[in-house]
């Protein structure tokens, strides 16, 4: 079989062929048991992706959004149920990496000394950082970057949060 | 014209039970939709919301000639593509109590409150296997599968909610079969590993 015939079982099972794309598939299928049989386990995927279910969208969802509305339409950084949305968590776990990070720095700093005449700076490259900051803070220098564009929108969006509510 | 086309209709001219009904018909579609995007219920229902407060606000700029199940989850599948996009996006692999989700995909459950007959534990395994497989391609092909086999939407519908072409839709939807076909056949039971590896999949 072709990947253009499986293409075309593909592009049938999504209504997306034509009239005359649809006859001359019909005919290839009539005598090919192999492009039957292939045709039967690519539907059997959209049957199986059918049947997956999920969650059902309940009536505290309604509430939440109802909520939000009477807020006037709410703020744009979504909520979660504990009223701590992603942007809110995210802030957060980078306020405390950040707190970390000023923590293992001011260490770094006593351990030196802030002017100490006998250092050279290589004590600084004995500090077992890893053991002090979580692994995750330690990120390529781009990751770096996006991180504090991420704090710095973070911000603006809670200044105007506050501004918006005073 | 159709139901949810009245309805928007009748919010537009200030209905907020039009709106109300509108949550009503498409809130869980639109949520299991989500929830198979970000692969997280709590923060999927986050976008259920956010999607259905870009609605009321934007209203006045829903035209009917599209259909209102394009236009919502075109607004949805921005949502979450911003949501994957943020670089300190919550992982399944953030929380120590998600393991067995990272290693097989969103533990969903059936929705059923029928007691576990025969076939309800075949379905669940099925679904269990389907579920995992599913979670593992790539996500524009997660997402242009599920509008295809779930919500019925044509190439160009799924084209304008991936923000992408029609020919891209075509091959996302193909590619997205062909992995799966791998762990399922034809009979809806889940291949087994030895099968799978024959298939050329890693299960």
């Amino acid at each position: 079989m072709t990947s253009q015939q499986e293409e075309r079982l593909s592009a049938h099972l999504d209504g997306a062929l034509s009239l005359e794309e649809e006859a001359a598939l019909s005919a290839e299928l009539a005598a090919s048991p192999q492009l039957r049989a292939r045709l039967a386990e690519l539907a059997a995927v959209d049957e199986a992706v059918r049947a997956m279910g999920g969650p059902v969208a309940g009536e505290d969802l309604k509430q939440r959004l109802r909520a939000r509305l009477t807020e006037g339409d709410g703020p744009a950084v979504p909520r979660s149920p504990a009223g701590r949305g992603p942007a809110r968590r995210r802030f957060g776990r980078l306020a405390a990496s950040a707190a970390l990070a000023a923590s293992a720095l001011l260490v770094v700093w006593l351990a030196v000394g802030p002017e100490s005449p006998e250092s050279d700076g290589s004590e600084l490259v004995q500090i077992p950082l890893t053991e002090t900051i979580p692994e995750d803070f330690l990120v390529a220098s781009d990751e770096a970057d996006r991180e504090v564009i991420e704090v710095l929108d973070l911000l603006a969006v809670l200044d105007e949060l506050e501004e918006g509510s005073s | 014209m159709d139901d949810d086309v009245q309805l928007m209709q009748a919010f537009q001219n200030g209905d907020e039970q039009a709106f109300e009904a509108l949550f009503d018909r498409w809130a869980t579609r639109l949520l299991r939709f989500l929830v198979r995007m970000v692969k997280d219920t709590a923060v999927a229902e986050e976008l259920v919301q956010e999607t259905f407060l870009r609605v009321h606000r934007a209203r006045e700029r829903y035209s009917p000639e599209a259909r209102f199940s394009t236009w919502l989850f075109t607004i949805a599948g921005n949502a979450a593509r911003n949501e994957l996009r943020r670089p300190f996006r919550r992982h399944a692999h953030d929380r120590p109590d998600d393991g067995a989700a990272n290693d097989e995909g969103p533990t969903l459950q059936l929705v059923s409150d029928a007691p576990a007959t025969d076939d309800v534990a075949h379905a669940r395994r099925v679904g269990d296997a389907v579920d995992a497989a599913f979670a593992r391609i790539p996500e524009r092909q997660r997402a242009a599968l599920w509008l295809s086999a779930v919500e019925g939407q044509s190439y160009a519908e799924i084209a304008r909610a991936l923000d992408t072409s029609e020919k891209s839709v075509k091959a996302l939807v193909h590619r997205a079969r062909v992995s799966l076909s791998k762990f399922v056949t034809p009979e809806g039971e889940p291949v087994s590993p030895a099968a799978t590896a024959e298939r050329g999949g890693s299960a």
